[in-house]
């Protein structure tokens, strides 16, 4: 970076390019400083991985009940999780970093991608240091500040899911949507998602509270969503790759009274996630393979309540999950036996 | 697809946009030739006499160095001068002398305007800053938003010469702190 202009096109293309792949400049960013960048960005996109892997780590249930052998239920449902203030804002520490340092060391608290759209002048400034002296200062990424806009500051994640009972009041769950690719050659998306999930009946196997009017299973399920986009027609081999992939296990409880059951849970989700920007990306000055390689991981408790509608083979369900990104998940479906 | 669809939801008021600042020294060699000595007398290696003062006359928007660090900038949609300041370097022991006056003006089409009028000793000096006055920000950014020229004219008035040099060669550097506001991006 030796002017103003590349410096004032280092974040907003990192910003909009990992948004709108298409626009991403992985040149330009790259001779901004690989590693400084990479642990900046890292910190500034980390809510919306997490979130993202704590939304597909919900709504694998509605029921406590599984499925009797070869019945079976078809649900689709979107799961929201919600940004704690604590991830609308990372700290920059001067001992991460090797050529960016803090202009003002009381100001190190800078906005993520979901927090705070703040302008300029509000948020601090960043000094690039090249052997010893101070090149360039410039201010942080704002966030998108969802909090302005009618939709709340919260990911989201879709899934279609299948219950299939199969033996010993257990059933297996399915989620799967096909690869789906979309764009011109050279610059397509493809994305696809699966998961698979165990949910047996445990009160069966309880001395004594086998007859209690209520259910009682363990759940365990895991989820992987894949997106791969292609950045450069002419350059096939750079590829954008995002991977999350997340564990739930729970126990839980449900009670049915008549068409309505109320249901609740108590267990752990975890959450593996990475972006990666694989290829060749020529510079003026160095070649660069493989230059973006972010990862997070998520683990925490996760408490959770919920109720579902049954009318005649047709449900309607919504639950609220109590976690580090807290989700809200609704959805509709079938049920059969 | 949740990142595709912050993209369309995004943003709040602010919008995108980013602050750099960066301090463009526009250095340049002045060279102030030692008139005839006549017979001056040399006290301590200075000769006490009183040269005629030396003006360096330059646009500051015509060196490389400045063009360069604000490429492409023209035009940008707000352009803030921070501060101004000068220094010196490659002034040797022996070329240090007193001046009556340093003056520095700037040119622009609007204004032309005293920065600077010091009594001081032309030794080499780290960045010394100059007061601005927020009307002369305000002109050389616009000056420098509109890639207009900036004359600067530097005027030494040694008071004493070196006894033998046969010129006064070094450097001298007027820093521009800058910062563009760019803002929806």
């Amino acid at each position: 970076m030796k002017d103003f202009k590349k410096i004032i096109f280092f974040a907003p293309l990192f910003f909009t390019g990992v948004i709108c792949y298409g626009q991403l400049d992985i040149e330009t960013f790259l001779e901004g400083g690989l590693a400084d960048a990479n642990t900046y960005l890292e910190s500034y996109m980390e809510p919306v991985f997490i979130g993202t892997g704590y939304a597909f780590n919900s709504g694998w249930y509605n029921t406590a009940r599984p499925h009797r052998t070869l019945g079976f239920d078809l649900t689709i449902q979107p799961s929201m999780a919600f940004v704690p203030s604590s991830a609308e804002t990372f700290t920059f520490n001067n001992g991460d970093y090797t050529n960016l340092r803090l202009r003002d060391t009381s100001r190190d608290e800078f906005p993520t991608i979901m927090g705070a759209n703040l302008d300029a002048d509000d948020i601090p400034e960043i000094v690039l240091v090249e052997e010893g002296e101070e090149t360039l200062r410039f201010t942080g990424l704002t966030g998108l500040g969802l909090d302005e806009t009618a939709a709340p500051n919260a990911l989201y994640a879709p899934t279609i899911q299948l219950g299939v009972g199969v033996y010993k009041n257990t059933e297996l769950k399915i989620r799967y949507i096909p690869r789906i690719t979309v764009g011109d050659e050279g610059q397509q998306i493809a994305t696809d998602l699966w998961g698979v999930g165990v949910m047996h009946d445990i009160k069966q196997w309880i001395p004594g509270i086998k007859l209690l009017p209520f259910d009682l299973s363990a759940f365990l399920g895991y989820t992987s969503f894949r997106t791969e986009a292609e950045l450069d027609e002419d350059a096939p081999d750079q590829l954008l790759e995002l991977r999350i992939s997340g564990m739930t296990a729970q126990a839980m409880i449900s009670k049915e009274i008549s068409v309505l059951t109320l249901y609740g849970g108590i267990g752990f989700s975890t959450s593996i996630s990475s972006l990666k920007v694989k290829g060749t990306f020529e510079t003026e000055d160095e070649d660069f393979v493989d230059p973006i390689d972010f990862n997070y991981t998520s683990m925490g408790p996760r408490i959770n309540a919920g109720f579902r509608v049954k009318l005649f083979i047709f449900t309607l369900h919504a639950e609220y999950a109590l976690q580090q990104y807290s989700t809200v998940t609704a959805g509709f479906g079938f049920s059969y036996r | 697809m949740a990142l595709t669809f912050m993209a369309i939801t995004a943003c709040g008021d602010a919008g995108v946009g980013f602050n750099v600042s960066k301090a463009v020294p526009i250095t340049i060699q002045a060279d102030i030739p030692i008139p005839d000595r006549g017979n001056a007398e040399a006290v301590n290696d200075l000769l006490v006499v009183n040269p005629p003062s030396i003006t360096l006359e330059y646009d500051i928007s015509e060196i490389e160095a400045f063009e360069s660090a604000l490429d492409g900038l023209q035009g940008s949609e707000s352009i803030i001068i921070n501060s101004l300041a000068y220094e010196f370097s490659d002034i040797s022991e022996e070329e240090e002398v007193d001046m009556d006056a340093m003056v520095i003006t700037m040119e622009t089409q609007r204004s032309s305007v005293d920065l600077l009028n010091v009594r001081r000793r032309l030794q080499n000096i780290s960045r010394t800053p100059i007061s601005l006055t927020d009307e002369q920000r305000e002109d050389l950014a616009s000056t420098i938003a509109n890639a207009e020229p900036i004359t600067a004219n530097v005027l030494f008035d040694l008071s004493e010469l070196p006894a033998s040099a046969d010129s006064i060669i070094f450097n001298y550097s007027l820093i521009f702190d800058i910062t563009v506001r760019a803002r929806d991006l």
